[in-house]
């Protein structure tokens, strides 16, 4: 017999009273399809669990943030600093999120083995190596799957800054693809100015009473998602505001600072607190070949304030239980120095800072050696990252999502969470 | 008993390809209906009534609603074969094409299209080889064999190109789109989740497209195939590590046997910088030409199956993509039944599609009723038939599993034989293509050579002529110093050049040696590459035999468990329908025992106040006793007192007396004494007399107050009886109520299970086709129903014929040819096409799923609603132009006939009389702005369930 590898029994016969539970489970249209039925209490708790993502595009220098490697020949001019982690030190540019370091982790041990934008791109956001021919949700859409709220009519993925609906959800399908939002309400959320309230009001329940009469014997889980999806068009034009950054009072747009990335971290956080599940920010743009040092130091200027405000703001209130944060590139950069002063692409041997949610504080997981230049602990790669996201959410990494009676792993089944990193 | 559960295993769907001999004169439809009838199980829905046939028949076949008026006449139509008669008008109607080819568009292509290949051009190919009748081996042959040079295969090359020609996505879109395997997962190892689906299928299927690449040096000129004549198929898993080498192979078939070719020979055009390399063999040619010769099983069941679900909703295996074992169809038996119809109907769409349409399964209602009749104990038994026989076939399948292995050992141990092989024959490959550039090399030196000889010969010649010419002219000279000088320079020159051309021709020579060594050579190399591949060539032959003898086991073993599965999945469905016959049951009797509980707890608790009633008398009684016991008591306290009382004063008096008889004896006269002594006895006589009354007296209290304690402990006893008959009589209530509540909550545990085996039973039913399933529309059917819907697509027509009669002037009056006519509808039918498909366009960026992903699932989300609510299009469709439809109802004025124009524009239907209600009351008070209420209710109406979902 072959598959001993993966199959779960040699007998491969169902159970009748198994298959028999199958049918009576129904069949799911959207919503939360993992094979494995969770327990009540861990589905409670992975209810209320969110994730950000901080997107550094262009391949952040591990070297000049999360893994300094002053005084030697790669290491370039900035210092490293003491942080709020007795014994941890990230680099001189990141002054204020040095005081939060105690709510933080960091990975410094990773190696992706590619040094491609799209590559690593695609590695980082799907916890998969490209395959031709095969397509895998991103990060986001897995999330906004696997955590999505019946009670919540706003989109589960969110992309700050951007417009429209992306393709990201691949097998998920486009109701968990993401949206792009820049500060603005989504498009046709608002009412025609030639209905009035009344009129829509009354047009409803038209519709509802309509329906009623449809499905009191031809109802099914999509007649359901069909009339639901209209309910949420209704909740949403109420709550449009949701997306409109200038309803945060003055002083926190102070917070956040005065650059475009300030204003996008505090959508974020509003986003995140009207209980969107995945809100992913990006910083444009770490990838300097050319003056390196120039460029960090003015990026991470307004990455360091808005950040640390951001999670400040979120420690503050609460809400880091149960936030997943993760600052990720594609990749990091070249030990070596060039002779333009930058650095070039490099996924041998560099660092993502995450925290929040089930991610342990303080904790330094891997190690390169002393001039960075390769990992001599703990390597890891972006299937085991892809894992650990997931877990620190409460959801089983090892779980499948079952799409139209296809079994669709949430994650790489070649790779598992980082445990030691894992509260 | 053992022959009749083997008749009646054999009568259930067990057995591939057995048609009913009586059957199969008959047509597809009733073939198909004969036999569901005979499987059907459980609930089944009545036949759909004329609105719902109507409106599913042209959503289906042409792609929209009918308009009020096509449903109308349709409705008023009372020829019985009125439904026939409509499949077949939709069948030959332009509409219908274009809609068929829009469904197999999406089924092949899945929204991916346009980047090489015009969509148009591809949808126009599409549609001809649909009105052509064109078999689909053909079709899919001609997407496979197109190269995209041939300005007529180019629209076909859309399934290459579209996909930039990438092998492992081609072959996984060849996999699922033409034999209905979704290989994918089986690329980097066995399939992890599905056990019938092997790397070395990938691969089979990978090395007809491996070779290919998109070609394009020229980005402004269009894309090619480009294929070259090496690269081979080999896999390693990731998992065992196992490794494996195929050549191209179809799923379930034969490796192909390829003719070895000279490693010279293999290009018709040779691969170099910016030419597309054409191969003297082609293993895609080779893939079109298998497919177009038909006889590929899985080939015939996917498209058999793709096109039932094309029409059902689903498949009858589904996902469609996904035949294998744990995966098996409803119904083995039908699906055969649909696979030879395909072929022996030799792959006509439309006519098979048509066929469907006619059967009782598609004409079914979408409602399905909560009732069925049920034979429970011919269903236990054939239960307990199709168990013994899932066990057998399980066991056939295992024996299949033990000979698959053994041919997959000897296949491995053939494989390594080869594999030393192939590289000594790619070594003498190697030397042949050595020895064939030594060859050439020496040829180009001997024509080198050549060319020099005859040069010098030339020049020889010349010299001589010159020699010639001077010695004639010497005799006419002779004394000429000047011209003796020069011809003794003359030929001092031949002598020069002929010494030259000597040794030109000795290389020559040398050259042509050279080439005879090299051409002896090459004859050598070629005879070594010859033996080696006429070795590797038993060999391979060998790994054929094994690979096929494994690849037939493994199918056998897929088969047998694929019915097996089947059996079971029947077994669970059988199991269902008795357990919510039983369980409904169980309610009844439940319900009943509730009912019968409740009137006896009635009546118990009806006991209950008098004996609380008779509890308070007694008590009353107690009371009563008490205090007469209490008076009894005080009374003999009294009596005892007074007694006493007397008694004393009796014996003082007797003292006294004595004292003072005793004091009378001491004094000899003492009269006053004496009168004292007789006063005395007199007054004790009387106190004596008192004693005895107040005896009397206490004694008649005590017996008094015996009476009262035997009163007050008969009290206490009545009481005691009283408390006790109450306390059991609310026990007995107590007992009964948490009899009822027991009761209830059976009930309740009862009613989920039967709410819950329903769901499993309706869902069975409906994968079993027994009724008609809800299909949301895709983008383009809710599109066209939309714009019918609205009557836009009146005014899109409308416009095209006036921009075609404006481009097309004719005279009043003047007469249309038959073929000016039909030139004219046809650039009005292009002309308004177009504009529908540009309103397509945002429908299916909204509601299409993204190129690439499956675009048969179902989903609504929040933007689509805000779309339909307060997006443009419906909006300005509901407001704009004249003949639309909430123009056509603010004319009429009747509500009942405004209320079922309304109905039958938007759902095809009469409204019920409540909706008609509805309609008017939503109108009451509207008088004001009419057209905004209409256009409301229409808005309602467009947004509903009823609408988006064709049942």
């Amino acid at each position: 017999m072959k598959c001993d590898y993966a199959c779960q029994s040699a007998d491969h016969r169902i159970a009748r009273r198994d298959f028999l539970g199958t049918l009576a489970g129904g069949f799911v249209v959207g919503g939360l399809g993992a094979l494995a039925t969770p327990t009540a209490a861990a589905h409670l708790k992975r209810e209320q669990m969110r994730v950000l993502v901080v997107y550094m595009a262009g391949g952040l220098s591990q070297l000049e943030s999360w893994d300094p490697k002053p005084k030697t020949d790669t290491g370039g001019p900035f210092r490293a600093i003491p942080t709020a982690v007795p014994g941890m030190h990230i680099s001189e540019l990141l002054p204020q999120t040095a005081q939060h370091m105690d709510k933080l982790s960091l990975v410094r041990s990773i190696n992706t083995r590619n040094g491609d934008h799209a590559k690593g791109r695609h590695q980082m956001e799907r916890g998969r190596n490209q395959m031709p021919g095969q397509e895998f949700p991103h990060l986001g859409a897995v999330m906004a799957k696997s955590l999505e709220r019946a009670d919540n009519p706003l989109p589960g993925y969110i992309r700050v800054p951007g417009g429209g609906r992306g393709r990201d959800a691949a097998y998920l399908g486009p109701r968990y693809n993401s949206i792009g939002v820049n500060g603005q309400p989504p498009a046709n959320s608002a009412r025609a100015g030639s209905l009035t309230e009344q009129a829509d009001q009354s047009r409803n329940d038209f519709r509802r009473r309509l329906n009623d009469r449809f499905m009191q014997q031809r109802r099914t889980a999509e007649t359901d998602v069909y009339l639901q999806s209209y309910e949420q068009a209704l909740q949403l034009m109420e709550r449009r505001d949701v997306f409109d950054v200038d309803k945060e009072p003055a002083k926190e747009h102070e917070k956040y600072g005065p650059s475009d990335f300030g204003r996008h971290c505090l959508m974020s956080r509003r986003l995140l607190e009207h209980g969107i599940p995945f809100v992913q920010v990006s910083h444009s743009n770490y990838d300097t070949h050319n003056e390196n040092f120039n460029f960090h130091l003015e990026q991470l200027g307004e990455f360091d304030q808005a950040f640390s405000a951001l999670i400040g703001d979120l420690h503050d209130r609460g809400m880091l239980e149960s936030t997943l944060v993760v600052v990720m590139s594609e990749f990091g950069r070249t030990p070596r120095i060039n002779a333009r002063f930058g650095r070039d692409h490099w996924g041998n041997a560099w660092s993502v800072c995450l925290g929040g949610a089930g991610v342990q504080p303080g904790a330094i997981i891997g190690k390169t050696n002393e001039n960075g230049t390769a990992v001599v602990d703990r390597e890891v790669n972006h299937g085991d990252l892809f894992h650990t996201y997931l877990s620190a959410v409460g959801l089983d990494s090892s779980d499948s999502f079952d799409i139209g009676g296809r079994p669709q792993p949430l994650a790489d089944p070649a790779h598992a969470p980082i445990h030691e990193l894992l509260s | 008993m053992k022959t009749s559960l083997a008749a009646l295993a054999l009568s259930f769907a067990f057995t591939a390809h057995v048609l009913h001999a009586e059957d199969s004169g008959q047509p597809l439809h009733r073939q198909i209906d004969a036999l569901m009838a005979a499987h059907q199980a459980g609930p089944v829905a009545p036949p759909a009534d004329d609105a719902e046939f109507v409106r599913r028949v042209y959503l289906d076949l042409a792609g929209r609603i009918p308009t009020a008026d096509e449903a109308r006449a349709f409705l008023n139509d009372e020829s019985s074969e009125k439904r026939s008669a409509l499949i077949d008008r939709l069948m030959a109607s332009e509409e219908s094409i274009r809609h068929l080819a829009i469904k197999l568009d999406l089924m092949l292509m899945d929204r991916r299209g346009g980047k090489h290949v015009k969509v148009d051009a591809w949808r126009n190919w599409l549609e001809q080889s649909l009105r052509d009748n064109r078999p689909l081996t053909q079709i899919v042959a001609d997407l496979l064999a197109a190269d995209g040079s041939d300005e007529h295969g180019r629209a076909a090359s859309t399934f290459y190109l579209e996909r930039d020609v990438e092998p492992d996505l081609l072959t996984r879109d060849i996999g699922r789109k033409f034999f209905g395997r979704d290989l994918q997962c089986a690329q980097c190892h066995n399939h992890p989740l599905i056990d019938d689906y092997y790397q070395t299928d990938y691969y089979g299927v990978r090395a007809f497209v491996g070779r290919l690449s998109l070609f394009q040096p020229d980005r402004k000129k269009p894309a090619l195939l480009a294929e070259k004549a090496d690269g081979e198929a080999s896999f390693k898993s990731v998992f065992t590590e196992r490794e494996g080498l195929t050549g191209p192979r179809l799923p379930g078939g034969e490796e192909v046997v390829e003719v070895a070719l000279a490693p010279d020979q293999l290009y018709k055009v040779a691969p170099a910088k910016n030419v597309r390399p054409v191969p003297a063999h082609s293993r895609r040619e080779k893939l079109a030409e298998l497919v177009a010769a038909g006889g590929n099983g899985a080939f015939d069941r996917n498209m058999a199956n793709r096109l039932w679900a094309l029409l059902m909703g689903r498949g009858v295996v589904d996902p469609v993509d996904l035949h294998h074992s744990e995966n098996p169809p409803v119904d083995p038996e039908l699906l055969d039944l649909l696979t030879q119809s395909l072929v022996s109907m030799d792959y006509n769409v439309r006519a098979f599609v048509r066929e469907l349409a006619l059967t009782q399964a598609y004409q079914r209602s979408s409602v399905l009723p909560v009732a069925y009749e049920l034979d429970v104990e011919a269903t236990r038994t054939e239960i307990a038939a199709l168990e013994t026989r899932a066990d057998e076939l399980r066991k056939t399948a295992s024996n299949a599993d033990v000979q698959a292995e053994e041919a997959l050992e000897k296949l491995d141990a053939a494989l390594q034989q080869a594999r030393p092989l192939r590289d000594e024959l790619k070594k003498a490959a190697d030397a042949v293509l050595a020895a064939v550039k030594a060859r050439d090399t020496a040829a180009a030196k001997v024509s080198e050579q050549q060319k020099t000889v005859a040069a010098k010969q030339a020049i020889v010649a010349a010299v001589q002529a010159a020699v010639t010419a001077t010695t004639s002219a010497g005799e006419s000279l002779k004394d000429d110093k000047e011209l003796k000088q020069a011809l003794a320079l003359l030929n001092g020159k031949v002598t020069q050049v002929q010494g030259e051309l000597t040794s030109a021709q000795q290389a020559l020579e040398a050259a042509q040696k050279t080439t005879a060594d090299a051409e002896t050579a090459l004859t050598a190399a070629r005879q070594a590459w010859q033996a080696k591949s006429t070795e590797l060539a038993g060999v391979e032959e060998q790994v054929r035999t094994h690979r096929a003898a494994m690849v037939a086991a493994r199918e056998k073993a897929t088969q047998q468990r694929t019915l097996a599965g089947h059996a079971d999945r029947r077994a669970a469905y059988l199991e269902a329908l008795i357990s919510w016959k039983e369980q409904k049951t169980q309610l009844v009797q439940l319900a009943e025992q509730k009912t019968a509980a409740e009137a006896k707890l009635a009546t118990l608790e009806a006991e209950v106040p008098p004996l609380e009633q008779a509890v308070a008398a007694a008590e009353k009684q107690v009371a009563q006793a008490t205090q007469q016991l209490a008076a009894a008591q005080e009374t003999v306290k009294a009596a005892s007192g007074e007694l006493q009382h007397a008694r004393e004063t009796a014996a003082l008096l007797a003292e006294s007396l004595a004292k003072a008889e005793t004091a009378r004896g001491r004094l000899e006269a003492a009269d006053d004494l004496d009168v004292a002594v007789s006063k005395l006895s007199e007054t004790i006589q009387s106190w004596q007399s008192t004693v005895s009354e107040r005896e009397a007296t206490l004694k008649q209290a005590t017996s008094q107050q015996t009476a009262a304690e035997s009163g007050m402990t008969a009290a206490q006893t009545a009481m005691n009886e009283a408390t006790t008959a109450l306390a059991q009589a609310r026990q007995n209530v107590d007992t009964q109520a948490n009899a009822i509540a027991e009761l209830s909550s059976r009930l309740q545990t009862t009613q989920t299970a039967h709410t819950e085996t329903w769901t499993a039973i309706s869902k069975g039913a409906s994968e079993r086709f027994q009724v008609a399933g809800l299909i949301g529309q895709s983008p383009e059917q809710l599109t066209l129903s939309l714009l019918t819907a609205t009557g836009q697509i009146d005014r899109y027509r409308i416009a095209e014929a006036a921009k075609y009669d404006k481009k097309h002037p004719r005279k009043e009056g003047e007469p249309l040819s038959d073929e000016a006519a039909a030139a004219r509808e046809a650039a009005i039918r292009a002309g308004t096409d177009a504009a529908v498909n540009k309103a397509t366009a945002s429908f299916v960026k909204l509601f299409g799923n993204a190129a690439g992903q499956s675009q048969d699932e179902f989903f609504a989300t929040v933007d689509q609603a805000l779309f339909i609510a307060n997006g443009g299009e419906i909006r300005s469709w509901l407001s704009g132009g004249s003949g639309i439809l909430p123009e056509r109802l603010e004319k009429l004025e009747d509500n009942a006939a405004l209320s079922e124009e309304l109905f039958l524009a938007v759902l095809t239907r009469q409204p019920t009389d409540a909706e008609s209600a509805d309609v008017a009351a939503y109108l009451e008070g509207r008088e004001d702005d009419r057209r905004a209420a209409i256009e409301e209710m229409v808005w309602a109406m467009l947004s509903s369930a009823e609408f988006r979902f064709r049942h």
